[in-house]
């Protein structure tokens, strides 16, 4: 039987009144690369925080690693690593120090913690700039450091929360293939993005939502054989046209704009 | 509208009254001062009253601009427009700054009284202030056009504000020379200080301006010549500046390529484990970062230097009993413990996250982050323990008493900053002077916290001496450090369970 690694029971979360997310069941597999996908303001971003102690629930259970993370937050955050959506980083630290600095806060010994430093760091293409404040960083750099940062100790399982937002391509094949690496290993990664490009050709398993609700999960295969839409007659759909068919997004253009 | 909002609007109002009252009443007064000065025929008063115009409007738009940057003109050259007219607007935005339309006023007074006082004067003074107006605007645009280009780099932004926070310091020690707090006398300034000053004053543009008025017997043009070669110059600069913007000058960090990478080994402190030196190593780079802060804490130091230097400061504390000189200075300093501790993670920013995600207790951080900040103070108490016990005598007992108070009170302040630190957490931002180290509401309970201590401090202050009970200080410091130990824990443990049910206005309120 597959290892359950991520999972949630009737997760829900409200802010003052309004419903982020609804009864959100869903299970991540051991070595699976998952794709949890939605419109702008559908409860990804509030479902990741809740996953990764960010955010408390209103009701219901976040288990990860078999671990109740309400119970045990602390065993669960030394096995996790997070990309959350603001980044989270130390930015009066330079580089090197702030992956440094999250290693030992890791627990790792202060000798292998810039070891690995220096590793991520050339492997991030930021080799040149390990002495720069994180603060003088591009966005895109920002979001390599927070990616060495959240593996620098080796974690079990990935949460990341639009890693290739505003990264140009080279970073984002970087990222790519550290992902590709960690999932090799044994790794599990959840992520989220807009990018469906990235999704479909990285992800194994992918979950819908839709204001705050699980409108369609399973793999890719197991996604194209339940829509069906106007016009194809094959069943191969692109991840995009899944998602609009799902989300219901894809409006014709009304007589809007017509002056552009 | 929000109360806030109502408040500022207020108080805007009040302080814009009161800048009117300023302005209007420098006019008058430098009308009625250049009758009188030129009817007692001193017109080197005159001189004076340009170098006031000069130097308000040279410097007042740079404090401005560094504690509420305006617009940053740099970005109008983004706007389809000619280069003539971005030179045009940039002298008219210029001329409609609040310190450039006063000083305009202000010489159109002096100008007025000098048509009332010696008539003579008055066509070619209206050509020479003319010439001395485009001296100042163009100097003004230009050295504003470089403070921008500072500000348009975070390194620059800091610099700045460390700059502007030292220049700040200069009326406080005029402050403490009026009040005899520094012993000017044992000043002495070397004479060549005096030339050099004799040597820039008379080729200042205020004196030249003055000179080509009233030449005397010479009747040299030199003054004229060299004041117009000065507009002529600063005209030059300024256009070769504003064209660079205009056409495209870029400014951004740069850095040094690193050739060879080698990421040292983070702090091991000896007795404490790899994750508490991580944050006491991260704590203590960024403290040193901020200059604010640094300023703050440096503060405290500065003042004791000056009361051991000056006289006043001798009479008041006897150095033959240095303790009292040291309580002294330990109170002062524990003032200034909540410029760190009362918003612990405001430095940090939306890195409050980081912490959130960290396998380490929010309370293991935060204790972490109290002996860093606690370790600091106390290392700038015993460089100042060190500079009393130089210069006088401190009885062991009064030092062991001292050092057991002032342990106490930082104990007790580092306690009370971490509930302010989750009830009240404020963003802070490195660059820009308006930023306060602490919300308003901190601001307000440290004077609660400390109000109660400086009691106590007090009783046992005037019981000793009252009573002569020598050993009182000794007891009660060394009983008050046991206490502040027990309420240091209650207090933390009380800021974990409030930020354990707050996370999300926390993280919301430090842009996580």
């Amino acid at each position: 039987m597959p290892e359950i690694v991520v999972e949630t029971v009737s997760l829900r979360r409200t802010f003052a009144g309004l419903v982020a997310v609804d009864n959100l069941d869903l299970k991540v597999e051991k070595q699976q690369f998952y794709g949890f996908l939605g419109p702008n303001g559908a409860g990804k971003s509030t479902t990741i925080k809740m996953l990764t102690g960010l955010l408390r629930p209103t009701s219901g259970q976040v288990r990860i690693l078999g671990l109740d993370l309400a119970q045990n937050s602390v065993a669960v955050k030394g096995r996790i690593g997070v990309v959350p959506e603001g980044l989270a980083l130390f930015e009066r630290l330079t580089g090197a120090q702030l992956l440094n600095f999250v290693g030992r806060m890791y627990g790792l010994d202060r000798e292998i913690a810039a070891e690995r430093s220096a590793e991520l760091l050339e492997f991030m293409d930021l080799k040149d700039s390990a002495d720069k404040l994180v603060a003088d960083y591009s966005h895109g750099m920002k979001k390599k450091t927070a990616l060495a940062a959240a593996v620098i100790h080796g974690p079990a399982v990935l949460f990341l929360d639009e890693p290739f937002e505003g990264v140009d391509a080279i970073a984002a094949t970087t990222l790519k293939r550290l992902l590709q690496r960690f999932i090799t290993h044994g790794g599990t990664v959840f992520l989220t993005s807009h990018v469906l490009e990235v999704v479909e050709r990285l992800c194994t398993h992918i979950g819908i939502i839709r204001q705050g609700r699980m409108v369609a999960s399973g793999s890719l295969e197991e996604l194209r054989a339940g829509v069906r839409v106007e016009g194809h007659l094959q069943p191969s759909l692109t991840l995009e046209e899944i998602f609009l068919q799902v989300v219901g997004g894809s409006k014709q253009d009304p007589e809007v704009l017509s002056w552009l | 509208m929000s109360r806030k909002r109502q408040a500022e609007l207020v108080m805007g109002a009040i302080s814009y009254v009161f800048m009117g009252l300023f302005v209007f009443s420098v006019t008058t007064g430098l009308f009625f001062g250049t009758i009188v000065a030129l009817r007692a025929d001193k017109p080197v008063v005159l001189e004076f009253m340009l170098w006031g115009v000069f130097l308000f409007w040279q410097l007042v738009p740079i404090l401005f601009e560094g504690y509420s940057p305006g617009l940053n003109f740099r970005e109008v050259a983004r706007y389809p427009v000619s280069l003539r007219l971005y030179l045009l607007l940039n002298a008219a935005y210029g001329l409609f700054d609040p310190a450039a339309l006063s000083g305009l006023l202000w010489l159109a007074s002096i100008w007025l009284g000098i048509l009332f006082a010696r008539p003579g004067w008055a066509l070619p003074a209206a050509a020479l202030f003319l010439v001395f107006v485009a001296l100042n605007l163009l100097c003004n645009r230009m050295v504003i056009g470089i403070f921008e280009r500072f500000q348009s780099t975070r390194r620059g932004r800091e610099r700045m504000v460390a700059v502007l926070l030292l220049f700040m310091l200069v009326p406080q020690m005029f402050n403490f020379i009026a009040n005899g707090w520094i012993n000017v006398h044992r000043f002495h300034l070397p004479h060549w200080v005096f030339d050099a000053v004799a040597v820039v004053r008379s080729i200042s543009p205020p004196r030249l301006v003055l000179q080509s008025l009233d030449p005397g017997e010479t009747q040299s043009l030199l003054p004229l010549a060299l004041l117009l070669a000065y507009a002529l110059l600063a005209a030059v600069l300024q256009f070769r500046q504003l064209r660079a913007v205009y056409q495209g000058e870029i400014y951004a960090e740069s850095f040094k390529v690193q050739r060879e990478l080698k990421v040292k080994p983070g702090w091991q402190l000896p007795g404490l484990s790899p994750a508490v030196s991580a944050i006491l190593e991260k704590e203590l780079r960024y403290i040193r970062q901020n200059s604010r802060l640094l300023v703050a804490l440096a503060y405290p130091l500065v003042l004791f230097g000056f009361l051991l230097l000056g006289g006043p400061g001798k009479k008041m504390f006897s150095l033959s009993n240095g303790g009292n000189l040291l309580g002294a200075f330990a109170g002062f300093l524990a003032l200034s413990v909540s410029n760190i501790s009362y918003n612990t993670f405001g430095m940090d920013g939306e890195g409050f996250g980081r912490w959130l995600l960290s396998p380490l207790p929010l309370q293991k951080i935060m204790r972490a982050k109290n002996l860093a900040h606690g370790a600091l103070m106390f290392t700038i108490y015993l460089v100042g323990t060190a500079a009393v016990l130089a210069v006088g005598h401190v009885p062991p007992d009064k030092l062991v008493a001292v050092t057991a108070g002032f342990l106490s009170l930082l104990t007790i302040n580092l306690g009370a900053g971490n509930v302010m630190s989750v009830y009240w957490p404020k963003r802070i931002d490195f660059t820009k002077m308006t930023t306060r180290m602490t919300s308003s509401a901190s601001g307000f309970a440290a004077l609660l916290v400390l109000a109660p201590m400086a009691g106590v401090s007090g009783i046992v202050v005037f019981a000793t001496w009252y009573w002569k009970l020598s050993w009182l200080p000794l007891v009660a410091g060394l009983a008050g450090l046991a206490l502040s130990l027990k309420i240091y824990s209650w207090l933390l443990n009380w800021a974990v369970r409030h930020a354990g049910e707050h996370l999300e206005e926390i993280s919301s309120e430090l842009g996580v």
